[in-house]
């Protein structure tokens, strides 16, 4: 219960931003931009506006998860909010993880708001909408759900500048370990590679919530890999937010 | 004052630009694994943005001096990129060989993708047009197009394109029996009489080399004969 008001309120305090609106309004207006870009290409004009559209989402919708992670716990501290919550009958767990909760669900706003435009867009200029379209959109959200759990354990013990910096490279490096787990087979010696298949099993696996070319070329989506998929999205999150609140348990507020 | 002065300073190096010769693009283009990666997933709109910028080089260079050098190896950048982007092979195929006049840089580009999608028929139907119009290489040409009207979507002109080459390469047995399915089979009026032109044009073809060298191969038609529609 007491989770619950703090990610309703969380989530009242977020959709308050205004540079929530404005980045979301800039969404969608590149979204709807795509359409003119497509006025210059010759052919694959749906494809270019799914291809345009999901990267849109998945562009805007990092920034909203990293600009509103970063400061989850550091502007509680900076406003001194949170002296007066922890005076409360409420456990350190429950804060963050009604704070986790919260972002989530204004990310889930935000990526609807811009998944409905997308849906929007392609279901104009085709006359409908496939449902892998849908699909690829959740697991960008999905993604995003991973990004603020990265971000939130970060903004637990650092500053919202290097929170946004190491939440990045974490974002870059899960998209990028996978190749550099290939990297390691292809040159390095032993060491390498077993430094490289350590990375690969703790870093984020990005690049398998990926199913933007399954949505645009209405390729066939395994569905045990996608349902595997939503699985480890919970779990890394799950361990995310318990390391969130393993740093956040030792901090000293007095 | 400042503002005046920016713009004022933009339209004059605009003007300095206009007067420049076409600047050479691309220069550098990254090889597709080793740019894939750090594209971070969004290879697909990188594709896509790269194909537009490649329209635009084709509309610019076409306008201009008529040389095309980077074009191949950014459309090969581009269907790297992306491999099931069906545009960049098709368009990207034309201009290699109508505009470019790089034939086998067209074919490569065609069979890549024909390669990456094996499922559409386009791409051999290309290849084929490629190897009948162009290099006039008709047995290839039959192999295209024979594996493209096999393929899912095809058009209804392409099996009688098949018929056609089985005779002009001398397999008329073939031909028949193409040309008599495709009478069989056939959704209208124009087509069956098509079909069954075709029929007597090489039974009657053949009937006059047995006249002359004797008993052949060709079999009798398996058409059901019906008046023909031409003549109803």
């Amino acid at each position: 219960m007491k989770v619950a008001v703090i990610a309703l309120n969380t989530f009242r305090e977020a959709v308050r931003d205004r540079i929530l609106y404005a980045i979301l309004v800039f969404a969608l207006v590149m979204l709807a931009g795509s359409t003119i870009l497509v006025t210059i290409s010759v052919g694959g004009e749906e494809k270019i506006i799914k291809d345009l559209g999901l990267a849109c989402i998945s562009i805007f919708g990092l920034l909203i998860a990293i600009f509103l992670g970063i400061g989850l716990v550091f502007k509680e501290i900076e406003k001194r909010t949170l002296y007066t919550i922890i005076t409360k009958p409420i456990h350190r767990y429950q804060f963050i993880l009604g704070k986790y909760l919260g972002l989530v669900m204004t990310l889930l706003v935000n990526v609807g708001v811009m998944g409905l435009g997308l849906i929007g867009l392609t279901s104009f200029w085709e006359g409908t909408s496939s449902p892998r379209l849908l699909l690829a959109i959740l697991f960008i959200f999905l993604e995003l759900v991973m990004v603020t759990a990265i971000a939130m354990v970060f903004s637990a013990f650092s500053s919202p500048a290097l929170s946004a910096i190491f939440t990045l490279c974490l974002f870059v490096a899960g998209h990028l370990s996978a190749d550099l787990r290939l990297f390691a087979a292809q040159f390095g010696g032993a060491a390498t590679k077993l430094l490289a298949e350590t990375l690969y099993i703790l870093l984020p696996n990005l690049s398998r919530l990926n199913f933007k070319d399954q949505a645009v070329h209405h390729l066939a989506i395994d569905a045990g890999t996608a349902a595997l998929s939503v699985v480890y999205v919970i779990f890394y999150a799950a361990a995310l937010v318990l390391a969130a609140v393993a740093i956040f348990q030792r901090r000293d507020f007095k | 004052m400042c503002l005046l002065g920016s713009i004022l300073l933009a339209a004059l190096l605009e003007r300095r630009g206009a007067g420049a010769t076409v600047r050479e693009e691309w220069l550098f283009l990254p090889e597709a694994a080793r740019l894939k990666p750090l594209l971070l997933g969004f290879h697909g709109a990188a594709a896509d943005l790269l194909w537009i910028q490649i329209v635009q080089y084709v509309g610019t260079h076409w306008q201009t001096d008529r040389t095309f050098p980077q074009l191949a190896k950014a459309l090969n950048l581009a269907t790297s990129l992306d491999p099931h982007f069906l545009e960049p092979y098709r368009f990207g195929g034309l201009y290699l060989l109508y505009l470019a006049r790089q034939p086998q840089a067209a074919v490569s580009l065609l069979e890549k993708g024909a390669a990456a999608k094996p499922d559409r028929w386009e791409l051999p139907h290309d290849l084929g047009r490629y190897y009948y119009l162009e290099a006039h290489d008709y047995a290839r040409s039959l192999e295209w197009w024979e594996r493209a009207a096999k393929l899912p979507g095809r058009p209804d002109y392409l099996p009688r394109f098949v018929a056609r080459l089985y005779a002009k390469t001398g397999h008329e047995e073939t031909a028949l029996e193409l040309w008599s399915e495709i009478y069989r089979t056939a959704q209208n009026d124009h087509v069956r009489s098509l079909a069954l032109e075709e029929i007597e044009r090489l039974q009657a073809a053949h009937s006059s080399r047995l006249t002359v060298n004797g008993p052949g191969r060709l079999p009798k038609s398996t058409v059901n004969r019906q008046p023909s529609p031409v003549n109803r």
